[in-house]
């Protein structure tokens, strides 16, 4: 209940914050410059060579654009941003004399977080999916048929991303809440790209790497079903999350306003 | 009954430097209690450990005799409200979407905002966004933060850094209204003027100690020396007698300072007065708490 109240006093905090703006307004600047470029560059996002039915490769092709760099920046950036709104407000010191244990108000920030993720993640979908109706005025023939859209792909790769992004998440949240830095969490998350790039060039399979799982969940495969490798890194993925999420509950309730 | 006891407190920022060093003191409930001191004194830091927000080094906090180590944190933020250092709030939100943070924290009705919010005297500023506010009405602002779920024991901090003489007032004005309502104060300032309004007992800290620790009425019985200034015709026949009578005083222009109990004044005026000399003027001038405070080390 507590928990509840908790994550009801953080929706309201992030109202017309940069997190939101950044969740809808960025999630739709993603989706418009990859319709601007089907609409100049067609045969890229709709490669019907490869894949018979063309929602096949404007969804691949809309993921590959996101899941190596875009998503785990992203992810990131959220992360370190709804810590910032009470660095750059000094607000910790409000929320610690609150009667709520701290460790709560860990756990309510990293679930508003994962779930603002989540919403932002299924906005991208829904502009994905709706974004060729709108292409299709430019076009000269149907290209997309809304009969063939292939909801099991739409929902094996929101689940697969979801999945691979929560050991991000669970890190950089994590590194937010105790650095007390805005630029750190950054930092680390560009080494943590740089690294993943790295790692997947060299080993392809960089499955203790949370910073990688993303690009691996399409490039492993980009089907509808996962395959052991890919049960195994969302697995790892939900694992860091977990494993984060418990050292925040344990180091929080230590947190006093000397390191704030 | 004693709502807080402070014994032997010490705290340090970093190792071998001590920042607050053996403080000791109570606060009795149902009165206002002054935290006293410069800027860089250690008041916000004392505030902070009172309130759990810092460890302490050494000593020990007792809140309603239980050790605060051993009290769990959210009982006593039900307890207690607390406005420390200056008022801290979410400035792209507005004053009622601030509040109505706390609100769902405390798992208070919305209600309640409008009411602490009048009590706080911004009633009109209900859909102000924060960052638009003035210092002043900030500082209300965090009043009525630390007043919306109606704790016995508030703790403020410099309560009113930033407002006008008029605000001044009024916080004062609701000071003593809240303490009427039977609740304990503890606030910090260090406007001595101010707390000499409103306290019932106090501490004064200087460099991180206690040099003064008791009730405010004891301070200024046994410490706020009275000094009479007289100036009187003859002179030498008044020095005459000052001596004899073995009266300490010293020379201010025309005047002679007297140092004697402010009860003898009466008899020594009336022995001049039958040795023919004439009283051109009698001044009694009060030392304030302000010159207590520098005179105490």
């Amino acid at each position: 209940m507590v928990l509840i109240r908790s994550i009801s006093a953080e929706i309201i905090k992030v109202r017309r914050s940069g997190l939101i703006w950044l969740a809808t307004l960025g999630t739709l600047i993603v989706n418009s410059i990859f319709a601007i470029l089907a609409l100049y560059y067609p045969d890229i996002f709709i490669d019907s060579s490869q894949y018979p039915n063309v929602w096949y490769s404007w969804i691949t092709f809309h993921y590959q654009g996101i899941l190596g760099l875009l998503l785990p920046m992203y992810l990131v950036i959220i992360c370190a941003l709804s810590i910032n709104l009470e660095n750059r407000n000094e607000t910790w010191r409000l929320l610690y004399v609150q009667p709520v244990p701290k460790y709560l108000l860990y756990l309510a920030k990293l679930f508003t977080v994962t779930w603002i993720f989540i919403m932002s993640h299924l906005f991208f979908l829904l502009l994905l999916a709706a974004a060729p109706a709108i292409l299709q005025v430019f076009w000269d023939k149907p290209t997309f048929h809304y009969k063939d859209l292939p909801i099991g792909l739409l929902i094996s790769y929101f689940i697969r991303t979801i999945l691979s992004s929560f050991g991000i998440i669970g890190l950089v949240f994590f590194i937010s809440f105790f650095s007390r830095s805005f630029i750190f969490p950054l930092a680390c998350g560009i080494l943590g790209f740089v690294l993943a790039s790295v790692l997947l060039d060299a080993s392809g399979y960089p499955a203790w790497f949370p910073f990688a799982y993303p690009a691996l969940n399409l490039s492993l495969k980009d089907q509808l079903f996962m395959d052991e490798k890919l049960w195994m890194i969302n697995l790892y993925s939900v694992l860091y999350y977990l494993f984060f999420l418990a050292g925040g509950i344990y180091f929080s309730e230590r947190d006093t306003l000397r390191t704030r | 009954m004693q709502a807080f006891e402070i014994k032997n407190l010490s705290f340090s920022y970093r190792k071998n430097d001590r920042f607050l060093q053996d403080i000791s003191f109570s606060v009795d409930d149902n009165q206002i209690f002054g935290l006293l001191g410069h800027n860089g004194s250690g008041k916000s830091t004392l505030l902070k450990l009172i309130c759990g927000l810092m460890y302490v080094d050494y000593g020990e906090i007792n809140f309603y005799g239980i050790p605060l180590a051993k009290y769990a944190m959210a009982d006593l933020y039900q307890k207690i409200g607390v406005l420390i250092e200056k008022s801290v709030f979410y400035g792209h939100l507005t004053v009622f979407e601030n509040l109505n943070i706390i609100t769902r924290y405390r798992h208070i009705g919305k209600n309640r905002i409008t009411e602490v919010l009048e009590e706080a005297g911004m009633k009109n500023y209900l859909n102000v966004r924060a960052n638009q506010l003035s210092t002043g009405m900030k500082q209300r602002m965090g009043m009525a933060a630390a007043l919306i779920h109606d704790p016995k024991i508030l703790i403020l901090d410099e309560p009113t850094n930033g407002l006008d003489p008029e605000g001044i007032i009024e916080i004062r004005n609701l000071l003593r209204y809240l303490k009427s309502e039977g609740k304990t104060l503890i606030v910090s300032s260090h406007i001595l003027s101010e707390m000499e309004k409103i306290c019932d007992q106090l501490i004064i800290l200087k460099n991180g100690r206690s040099v003064y620790s008791g009730s405010l009425m004891d301070l200024i019985r046994n410490r706020h020396e009275k000094e009479i200034k007289i100036s009187a015709t003859p002179r030498s026949k008044m020095i005459e007698i000052l001596t004899t009578e073995g009266i300490p005083f010293r020379f201010d222009n025309d005047n002679i300072l007297v140092d004697i109990e402010h009860t003898k004044v009466p008899d020594l005026l009336k022995k001049l007065l039958n040795k023919n000399i004439r009283i051109d003027n009698v001044n009694f001038s009060v030392k304030t708490l302000e010159d207590l405070y520098i005179s105490l080390n």
